[in-house]
């Protein structure tokens, strides 16, 4: 990703904060974070993720296609300006975290891959994935969404 | 439904859309300011109804293009088109027509006519957007001709195995007779609900004729730009705070319970995510598992028997932007099913602005359950990005 891509998302960020996305007035203490590509599970790319965080708190997120048409701006306070309940950044961009999460549900023996922000069906199921790998070469998905880790169903209905 | 709406009403229309699009600075400064619409020309479809009216703009008293405003709510929407650079000028096209028509005429028959053999002429968009001058005599027509190549428009072919709205190169088809009946229903639902904005808005300063940014200026501190509307505890939002909350699924796949209990804690029946997963069979807390496509039909069954037949549920299928505006306008939460995934949608935002028929920025305050024991708030969701495939209602039974 070219480091001029990720400023203008940024900026489309920041512009949407102004016009009353995430709350109808402005927080100052938001700050727009860096941006992490969301990746199709099948590999390209499929958006943005931009983290929008109050101090070591993520109060929300915005997401944009790569076109940086926008498709949403979610936050995680229920009630406007306190962000104590709101996950950590970290829960959401700090891969080593991402990482020691899902070895909670590793088996023994079972190798971690480095994780993928990507979704689990739908593009606004944001999650980590982490392909874990035996010894015997058979392999599984794990998925780190915040605090929630979980393996990979194959269920086709609605979760 | 769908209907024609007088001249008087779409002249207005006209100098309400084209004032908020030269104040949004869409198009560049100088093409609309301080034009006036001229006299308006109005555009039938071949069905014989009044499609849309074509105004001149004159800027000190030249051309400055023209601008075509729906007359018809089937459209959608008021504003269809800007053409600044074209001109349009109504008598020179219908002399040009008069002259090919005679000389037609005169082909084809060498007798020379004192008198014309029609006794009306009106424009036709005999394949929408393509335009025609349709000559008539006793409401019937003598003959239509394609404007500006002037090449007669043969009489609508009977193609029975022909699909709707995908006509030939050069066919005559009405655009109002060929629109899906629901596309229709849908748009003329879009135009109603604009126009009742319109109205509501403090906005008639601005809807005589002049377009002009110091006109708009002065009410933009009064009037919004946007329409919104959230959930409250009643109807009565001045008196109550915005009163919905959120709920984080309690499993990976446990959307649907979270959405259902949203649904039924705004109504005060406050029921675990165990038990609503239990009643909708969606395991334990232990071993749970998501809601089969081949069920949907079961929220429907739930709301209702949950809150003892209290409520009335429904299920919508492809719901479009109007039918969540129509119930959270009565304060009524929805659930809504995308690809994989449910959430609930207290409230929505649209923006006034239309550029060339199609809406501004359409948003729905989304209160989504994912990520697991957390969920998110959504202000706003992209209604143009997202897959809508189910929407359920819940109406409170009353005597």
């Amino acid at each position: 990703m070219e480091t001029g891509d990720k400023e203008n998302v940024r900026r489309k960020a920041e512009a949407l904060l102004q016009q009353g996305f995430l709350s109808p007035e402005r927080d100052p203490a938001v700050h727009v974070g860096e941006p992490l590509a969301v990746m199709n599970p099948d590999g390209g790319q499929h958006s943005w993720f931009v983290p929008l965080e109050v101090g070591p708190k993520l109060a929300g997120f915005a997401q944009f296609l790569t076109s940086l048409v926008p498709l949403r701006v979610s936050g995680f306070q229920q009630s406007s300006g306190n962000y104590d309940r709101c996950p950590d950044v970290a829960d959401w961009t700090d891969v080593s975290r991402i990482l020691g999460r899902a070895s909670s549900m590793a088996r023994e023996g079972e190798h971690l891959s480095e994780p993928i922000l990507t979704y689990d069906r739908d593009p606004s199921r944001l999650t980590w994935r982490v392909l874990a790998k035996s010894s015997s070469g058979a392999s599984r998905y794990l998925f780190v969404a915040g605090t929630a880790v979980y393996e990979a169903s194959g269920s086709q209905g609605l979760g | 439904m769908d209907k024609n709406l007088k001249h008087a009403e779409v002249h207005r229309l006209a100098s309400l859309e084209l004032n908020l699009l030269n104040y949004s600075r869409s198009l560049p400064p100088t093409v609309l300011e301080n034009a006036r619409l001229d006299a308006g020309t109005l555009v039938y479809d071949p069905n014989g109804e009044v499609l849309f009216v074509r105004f001149p703009l004159l800027q000190n008293g030249v051309s400055s293009g023209y601008a075509d405003i729906a007359a018809h709510t089937a459209l959608g929407a008021p504003l269809l088109a800007v053409a600044p650079t074209a001109v349009w000028n109504e008598q020179a096209v219908l002399a040009q027509s008069r002259e090919a028509f005679w000389e037609q005429a005169r082909g084809k028959d060498k007798k020379v006519h004192h008198k014309p053999p029609y006794d009306e002429v009106r424009f036709v968009a005999y394949s929408f957007p393509k335009l025609a001058v349709q000559f008539l005599r006793e409401k019937k027509e003598v003959v239509m001709l394609e404007c500006f190549t002037w090449i007669p428009v043969p009489p609508a072919a009977e193609r029975p195995d022909r699909k709707k709205l995908e006509p030939a190169n050069f066919e005559r088809w009405s655009l109002l007779d060929e629109m899906d009946e629901r596309r229709k229903e849908e748009n003329h639902r879009k135009f109603e609900e604009r126009i009742k904005r319109l109205h509501e808005s403090e906005l008639n300063p601005v809807s005589v004729g002049l377009i002009s940014r110091a006109l708009v200026e002065p009410l933009i501190s009064i009037i919004r730009l946007t329409l919104t509307n959230e959930i409250h505890f009643s109807r009565r939002s001045t008196d109550h705070h915005v009163c919905y909350e959120l709920r984080g699924q309690e499993t990976n796949v446990w959307c649907v319970a979270a959405s259902v209990q949203m649904l039924l804690d705004f109504y005060r029946y406050n029921y675990s995510q165990s038990k609503i997963a239990q009643q909708l069979g969606l395991g334990t807390l232990a071993n749970p598992n998501g809601l089969p496509y081949a069920r949907v039909g079961d929220v429907v069954t739930q709301l209702q028997v949950m809150s003892s037949n209290a409520l009335t549920a429904k299920m919508l299928t492809s719901p479009v932007f109007y039918d969540f505006v129509s119930e959270l306008d009565q304060n009524r939460p929805m659930i809504s099913f995308i690809p994989g995934h449910s959430r609930t949608v207290a409230g929505y935002t649209e923006s006034l602005f239309v550029l060339l028929g199609f809406g501004g920025f359409r948003g729905l305050l989304v209160y989504d359950p994912w990520p697991p024991n957390a969920g998110v708030i959504t202000r706003w969701e992209n209604f143009d990005t997202q897959i809508y495939q189910y929407a359920y209602t819940a109406q409170v039974t009353t005597i």
